[in-house]
């Protein structure tokens, strides 16, 4: 069982893609801003975040960008959600040091099979999926 | 003869005079001798002394006779002739002298007639020269005056009082009017000038009609009207036959007007016609040139015309506040080809046109430059991108949780009763459709803003065919129409697996919505054997007027068939789908017939050595 951490200022994704990775058998830790999503990863460690792009006080990217500064957290599969209205969103998150992304919107059957893939070590940033 | 007769008169009377008295003188002498001769006697002196009385009265009476015959045949005469001569040198060419048929100067006295004749219709000729010559001169000061104060007019209506009022003091008419033509509308002279007239009471506007103002226009003649004691002229004023407007004179209590009256304002009016045309035409020059200089001003884009030198030969207003600035004169010395391009000037973008200007010969006289403010448009466009963002992704956020939920619910299927689960599929379809067609006002807000942006991959044709074909499927079932595919395999293609996708899934929705029930729909993937792949899909739907075919590929265009029987879409798929292509550097094709199907192939070009 892995512990994922999942940040969307909307909380009925949140809630969606909670009942999927919990349904999919990982514990789920959840966050509404960038913020509070860096305070639950301090305190302690995940296994693999899911971030939003758009989120207030700190967004995903930028979240993204620290957690790559920490030791720590240096190695942490993230997925990143994009809403993907510009063609350079994904390369963006990529730059950011996100390890694969989703557009958005997304299956949540199809976002729950990228996390496993990840957990299990098969990351690639180029098999995105979208709808 | 006569002359000469007379003096033959007077020569022969003084010899008979003279030989009387020489013969009483022989005589005398004779008796004188012959009685010294003989005795004197008393009676011998007695006869002598009565010969010699008698001898000296006789030569009296000679004499007297002699002189009376001088003085009334010779002296009168002459001295009348003095006086004459002294007259005529006085200056009196008519005085005459009496020519008296006996009178012994009578030669002299006719020659003298003669000499004073002659004189005096001498004198009259010079006169006459000197009065013509003296009309000429005035004529000519006239023309030379006119011509004088018609150049120095500044303008139409200012040459047009001179001329009226030169003419008219050469015809001596108290009253006048002239009429010119318009230059912008030459079917009706237009009253310029006016004197001792009320212009109030002429008419404004002159057309060839029966007048005598009228019919001098119609008949390029002059025009007299003689009702005394009033007498009018009516000149049309022409240039190479052509008029140009119209003088009328008119005097009263004078004789009507003579030929050489008349020659002479005739000769004025063209003189007077040269001066009108040049004014007209300068006054339409002058016209067009403001209408330019209105309209170059009127005109919100800076506009200048720049010299082959640099210099800024002629300019708009808007130019007059931007031109000194850089980057915006042509280059000295450019070349003929155009240009276009963007230019920034402090906060204010401008996109800028650059050109030859030629004369009518094709010689280049400079370059033209253009700009145009744009600013607003790109913040405008700025904005509409922002716009689309948003939208985009507002849009896409709650359908994301529409369609991940309902995902859920029918995860859970066999807790929902049937209907429920149908009703949930119509649900789960139609936030599908709204996702698409969010996608598609994206990709076009991304065409438009020159971003579309291609991740390219090998793409495997055969999959993305049968990926779309599986996806319709449902929709092809709903719709009655049988769906086929018929794969060939074919080469690996370079391209965008989410847009070939797209492009697939557009031809594939819009062959099912325009093919009834028992219809059929086929999609195929073959090699066109020219190194490419065409996908073909194919209906035997209703077909598309060959009026609306080319339109077919324009944005938000709706055939008359989806109006017709309320098919959804916005019109994006076709562009959408020939957008893509390109951007593949594919072709796309159509064929349709009415009635019978349409079919659409679009080729794709197939990477070398590439397996699928």
């Amino acid at each position: 069982m892995s512990r994922v951490l999942v940040a969307d200022d909307d909380p009925d994704i949140v809630a969606l893609v909670r009942i999927r990775l919990e349904r999919a058998g990982h514990e789920v830790v959840t966050a509404e801003d960038g913020e509070a999503a860096w305070a639950l990863v301090l305190e302690r460690p995940v296994d693999l975040a899911v971030l939003d792009v758009s989120m207030p006080r700190v967004d995903g990217l930028e979240l993204t960008r620290r957690l790559r500064g920490l030791p720590e957290t240096a190695a942490l599969p993230i997925l990143i959600l994009t809403a993907a209205v510009q063609p350079t969103d994904a390369e963006e998150a990529i730059t950011a040091g996100a390890t694969a992304y989703v557009k958005k919107p997304f299956s949540p059957k199809a976002l729950v099979e990228r996390v496993d893939a990840l957990l299990a070590g098969q990351a690639g940033a180029d098999a995105a999926t979208g709808t | 003869m006569v002359n000469r007769n007379s003096i033959t008169r007077l020569g022969v009377a003084a010899s008979i005079v003279t030989a009387l008295v020489a013969t009483v003188f022989v005589l005398i002498v004779l008796e004188v001798r012959r009685l010294q001769g003989d005795a004197a006697t008393e009676e011998v002196s007695r006869r002598i002394e009565l010969l010699g009385l008698a001898g000296l009265l006789g030569a009296m009476a000679a004499l007297l006779l002699l002189a009376v015959y001088l003085i009334r045949w010779v002296i009168r005469p002459l001295r009348s002739v003095t006086s004459a001569a002294q007259e005529l040198a006085g200056g009196d060419l008519s005085v005459r002298v009496r020519e008296e048929p006996g009178a012994e100067p009578a030669a002299l006295a006719h020659a003298f007639n003669e000499l004073a004749r002659t004189l005096q219709a001498e004198q009259e000729q010079t006169e006459n020269a000197l009065v013509a010559l003296a009309a000429e001169k005035r004529r000519l000061e006239t023309f030379h005056r006119a011509g004088e104060r018609l150049a120095a007019a500044r303008d139409l209506s200012e040459l047009a009082t001179i001329a009226l009022s030169e003419l008219a003091l050469a015809a001596g008419a108290e009253r006048g009017a002239l009429w010119a033509v318009e230059p912008d509308d030459q079917r009706e002279l237009v009253l310029e000038a006016s004197l001792g007239v009320d212009p109030a009471l002429l008419r404004g506007f002159l057309r060839p009609d029966e007048t005598p103002a009228g019919r001098a226009i119609t008949s390029l003649e002059v025009v007299a009207v003689d009702e005394p004691p009033r007498a009018e002229l009516h000149l049309p004023l022409l240039v190479g036959g052509r008029v140009l407007g119209l003088m009328s004179l008119e005097r009263e209590g004078a004789p009507p007007f003579s030929e050489a009256e008349r020659d002479t304002l005739v000769r004025l009016a063209e003189q007077a016609s040269v001066a009108l045309s040049n004014a007209i035409s300068f006054r339409s020059a002058l016209r067009a040139a403001r209408v330019n200089r209105a309209v170059l001003d009127a005109t919100p884009d800076p506009v200048g015309l720049f010299g082959l030198d640099g210099s800024l030969l002629a300019h708009n207003a808007a130019m007059a506040d931007v031109w000194h600035l850089p980057g915006i004169e042509a280059t000295p010395g450019d070349g003929g080809q155009e240009e276009r391009g963007l230019l920034s000037l402090g906060d204010r973008e401008y996109s800028r046109y650059a050109g030859p200007v030629r004369d009518e010969t094709g010689a280049q006289m400079g370059r033209l430059v253009v700009l145009r403010d744009v600013t607003a448009e790109r913040e405008g466009e700025q904005l509409k991108d922002e716009f689309f963002a948003l939208v985009s992704h507002e849009l896409r956020t709650p359908l994301t949780s529409i369609i991940g939920y309902l995902e859920l619910v029918r995860d859970d299927a066999e807790d929902l009763t049937p209907d429920a689960q149908r009703f949930l599929g119509v649900v789960d379809r139609n936030a599908k459709r709204l996702l698409r067609l969010v996608g598609d006002m994206l990709f076009v807000a991304q065409v438009d803003a020159g971003r579309l942006a291609l991740e390219r991959a090998p793409i495997d044709l055969g999959q993305v065919v049968a990926d779309s074909v599986e996806a319709a499927r449902p929709a092809a079932e709903r719709g009655g129409v049988r769906l086929r595919m018929e794969v060939e395999p074919v080469g690996a293609i370079s391209g965008d697996r989410d847009r070939i996708g797209q492009l697939v899934d557009n031809l594939v929705s819009n062959a099912l919505k325009f093919t009834a029930a028992m219809g059929e729909v086929v999609v195929t993937l073959r090699p066109d054997g020219e190194g490419a792949a065409e996908v073909a899909v194919r209906d035997d739907g209703m077909g598309i007027p060959d009026a609306e075919q080319q339109h077919l590929f324009e944005r938000f265009f709706r055939s008359s068939a989806a109006a017709t029987r309320a098919v959804p879409g916005a019109g994006l798929g076709l562009t959408i789908v020939k957008t893509i292509v390109e951007a593949h550097d594919g072709g796309i094709a159509l064929e349709s017939a009415e009635g019978v199907g349409t079919i659409v192939r679009v080729r794709l070009p197939v990477v070398a050595g590439v397996p699928a």
